[in-house]
């Protein structure tokens, strides 16, 4: 798979093989001042910028000291991550934790309060990350007058892709659609609808993806399907970061994040973490 | 499928292609939607829309003729106009920058940024056709707005009516242009809200200032410049045209090519809160839910209620330990003990009013002045301010029923509650009464500010009126409430069911009835002022007072009483439906 992938930039091949890159080189651990939100929340963004920046080669996903606010209340503090090429996360927190808005930060839909992050070297909102990175949100959205078909085409042809079409068709009959291609997706059940975003997020080139949420409404063959092409996306050389409240999923990533209250309370191997109490916002020191 | 599938590199795709695919999907789109027109449901609104415009603009061309004040010549207008007028594009200034700071003025649907601006194309390309077509809309509709004005100014006035439509319409143009414009740049500059309320008020102040000094001859000289005059002035082309105003068309069209040229800065984070809001906002004013479109507007704007309301020193979230009865006012106590539930809405009122964000407040008494200004110049210039008035009390009443509003949009909590809805309805006009009175105050204060010798009569008049007119409000808000459970079932009438059997012919107009009642209601509010104008008398106006508490009552009853009534109504109609 790494060698289908040797046509990229000389960034990405050189990630393309750091894809067992170590949780432990590529981030720092919540009980380090990465993710310790205290010690960030009186730097100002140059300062974090200056002070924090990791070395080491491009990483798929950077944060420095990236953090939001809306008002007065704090929805993310700062946080530096580093998730390099081909790294497999899951994200997990309850509701209210911080994983979709650092998500849609890092997508370049919610605006930083303080701090930087890239995607692919790029920083986050370019259209060289805009083409790095897709993005699963959690609320599919789609046009009330297009069908899935053409959803597929147009997502896949501003993304530069030519040759969408067989590609479109396997993902389609992968999650069942096959027979509803030409239907309005805004019509479909919240599974279906589910499923027809997961082909969009799928038919065009992604060095990234950012899911969230993915398994909600999803049947028995919709959560195979995913998987399955998350297996996929991840063996082609991409990185995944899922934010997800099924934890069954968790054993399948390569690292494990979690968030409370806005703040990283864990960041290494998910097999060390007493999930259920991450869930409940404890926080766990990891070495 | 195999790995391979997702093997295909990065990169960042050629624009023009990423540009001809966007617009081959808008064309698309374009295409499909015209092919879902109902082409003579459009004729059909088209019509109405032209036959109502029409019989306004006759009704009112009547009613301009020798209303617009008396005695104004043309040298006089050339002098004192331009300030004043300019005041319009001065306020679409201001309106502008507070817009941009807010996030606005443009919104695209959430599908086109969620699939269109997360791509890898440019986004001032994305975003052109958007901004253009928000300008284009802005300069049409206030322009015909602008022309229709013109058109009946010039029966009053010297020059012919071309010239006046010509000059007002490219003056109403040109505030279309000027919100528009001013809110794209505030927005992409990322302006601050308080800077943008600094310069809101600045700019207003300014002009307003000079207007104010040269409508009373106190200002000569560098002393009557102000930032709308060369605007205000062509609007006056009319009587005779200046050269140099032209400058207001060309920073017009200067705005108009920064906001362009912005257009691809603005945030996605902005357009995405307002992406979700503008289509149900749209919906609302397409079924004038005036209610709802207040509403929305507020959300827009990010308006949201205080968490600690004004006034309270402790953290609500903290326990709150309980108070000892002793030392509360007699009068408090009295109430608790004379009714528990009355006192419990009471004091929940309070607070939500108490929450109302500052912005809020200044908005209500904002309005309020402006309704007094308008009472003040329909009994001592034209008739016509009384619509100034109107809409200024009917938004006053829409801002203040907050607690009312809050327990229509929950009915099932109301339900819940072992008291009856009608009763409950009745006890929140309480807390908005009381607001509503000290917000008249503000009123009358306006009022006498421009015309002192009203004095007395302003405040006497101000409590009983914005009372009156604030029942056109409570009745939008009560039409929201749940119908009348029906007598015969038990899970009650569908609300749909009755009017899915209303003839699509009469739809249309019990739809405008529904819109067009509540303002009605409110007018009855504006007769004391025009009492005061052609009667002129004080035992008119103590006997127009006297009608309005009447009218005020009956309107609370109604609240009050509103759900026996109809389950009456009803049954009293299936008697008769099941006789026959």
């Amino acid at each position: 798979m790494s060698n289908s992938r040797s046509n990229r930039p000389q960034s990405q091949r050189t990630r393309a093989r750091g894809a067992g890159e170590s949780p432990s080189t590529s981030s720092t651990k919540a009980s380090g001042t990465n993710a310790s939100a205290p010690a960030a929340k009186t730097n100002t963004p140059g300062h974090v910028a200056e002070s924090r920046r990791p070395a080491g080669p491009p990483a798929a996903i950077e944060t420095v000291g990236l953090a939001k606010r809306y008002g007065d209340a704090p929805a993310l503090w700062p946080i530096d991550l580093r998730i390099g090429i081909g790294e497999r996360i899951s994200l997990i927190g309850h509701n209210g934790s911080g994983k979709t808005t650092l998500m849609r930060m890092l997508v370049g839909m919610l605006e930083p309060s303080e701090g930087t992050a890239t995607i692919a070297g790029h920083p986050i909102g370019s259209i060289e990350a805009r083409s790095a990175v897709s993005y699963l949100a959690d609320q599919p959205v789609f046009y009330d007058d297009l069908t899935v078909w053409e959803h597929l085409e147009y997502i896949a042809r501003l993304h530069g892709t030519d040759e969408w079409e067989q590609q479109a068709v396997d993902l389609v009959d992968m999650v069942g659609l096959l027979d509803r291609v030409d239907d309005l997706p805004t019509t479909f059940s919240r599974g279906l609808k589910q499923k027809a975003a997961l082909t969009m997020a799928f038919v065009r080139p992604f060095d990234v993806m950012l899911i969230d949420e993915p398994f909600v409404g999803l049947d028995r063959l919709g959560k195979e399907a995913l998987l399955e092409l998350l297996a996929l996306a991840h063996g082609a050389g991409a990185t995944l970061v899922v934010a997800t409240h099924e934890l069954s999923s968790v054993k399948e990533s390569s690292r494990l994040i979690a968030l409370s209250s806005g703040e990283v309370t864990y960041d290494g191997d998910p097999s060390e973490a007493d999930l259920a109490a991450l869930t409940e916002g404890v926080r766990q020191d990891h070495d | 499928m195999s790995s391979d599938a997702f093997a295909e590199p990065v990169v960042v795709p050629d624009q023009r292609t990423s540009k001809a695919t966007l617009d081959e999907l808008r064309k698309t789109r374009q295409r499909r939607r015209l092919g879902d027109t109902d082409w003579y449901d459009i004729a059909y609104r088209v019509y109405l829309f032209g036959l109502v415009g029409l019989t306004l603009v006759v009704w009112l061309s009547d009613a301009v003729d020798g209303a617009i004040g008396d005695g104004i010549d043309s040298s006089d207008l050339l002098t004192r106009g331009p300030s004043i007028i300019g005041l319009l594009v001065v306020a679409a200034f201001a309106l502008g920058v507070r817009s941009g700071a807010d996030g606005g003025p443009v919104a695209i649907e959430i599908a086109d940024i969620r699939h269109v601006l997360l791509a890898p194309i440019s986004r001032r390309s994305v975003m052109l056709r958007p901004v253009a077509q928000r300008l284009r809309a802005a300069a049409f509709a206030i322009g015909l707005g602008g022309a229709v004005l013109g058109q009946l100014v010039a029966t009053e006035v010297e020059g012919s009516r071309t010239a006046w439509a010509a000059a007002c319409g490219a003056f109403g143009a040109i505030v279309g242009v000027t919100f528009v414009a001013t809110a794209v740049i505030a927005h992409t500059l990322r302006v601050p809200r308080w800077l943008a309320t600094v310069l809101a008020a600045g700019a207003l102040g300014w002009q307003g200032a000079v207007a104010w000094g040269i409508w009373n001859h106190e200002t000569s000289g560098a002393a009557r410049i102000a930032p709308g005059n060369l605007a205000g002035r062509l609007a006056l082309w009319g009587v005779s045209a200046r050269p140099i105003d032209a400058i207001a068309i060309v920073i017009a069209l200067a705005m108009t090519a920064g906001a362009l040229f912005l257009g691809g800065r603005l945030r996605v984070e902005a357009l995405a809160r307002r992406g979700e809001l503008v289509s149900q906002l749209r919906f609302a004013a397409t079924v004038q839910d005036l209610r709802t479109v207040v509403q929305l507007r507020r959300q827009l704007r990010s308006e949201v209620l205080r968490t600690r309301p004004w006034g309270q020193r402790r953290n609500p979230i903290r326990p709150v330990p309980v108070r000892s009865t002793r030392g509360r006012p007699a009068a408090l106590a009295a109430i608790d003990d004379w009714s528990p539930s009355a006192s419990a809405v009471w004091r929940r009122d309070a607070r939500s009013l108490r929450r109302l964000p500052a912005a809020r407040f200044f908005r209500i008494a904002l309005l309020a002045a402006i309704g007094g200004v308008g009472a003040a110049l329909t009994i001592s210039a034209s008739p016509l301010f009384g619509l100034l008035l109107l809409g200024a009390l009917f938004f006053v009443g829409l801002e203040s029923l907050e607690p009312l509003s809050q327990e229509i949009d929950r009915p099932d909590l109301t339900d819940a509650l072992p008291i009856e809805r009608g009763w409950i309805y009745a006890h929140h006009l309480v807390a908005s009464s009381v607001l509503l009175a000290l917000v008249a105050l503000i009123g009358a204060a306006a009022a006498v500010l421009v015309e002192p010798e009203l004095g007395a009569i302003a405040f006497a008049v101000a409590v009983p009126m914005v009372w009156a007119a604030a029942m056109g409000p409570v009745v939008v808000t009560m039409l929201d409430a749940p119908r009348t459970p029906s007598p015969t079932t038990l899970l009650g009438t569908p609300r749909d069911s009755e009017s899915s059997l209303v003839p699509p012919e009469f739809a249309g107009f019990s739809s405008a009835l529904r819109t067009l009642l509540p303002v009605v209601i409110s007018a009855v509010g504006t007769v004391p002022v025009y009492v005061a104008r052609f009667a002129g008398d004080a035992a008119s106006v103590a006997r127009s007072l006297v009608a309005l508490a009447l009218f005020t009552a009956v309107v609370v009853v109604w609240v009050r009483r509103r759900d026996p009534w109809g389950t009456k109504v009803r049954a009293f109609m299936e008697e008769g439906r099941a006789a026959a």
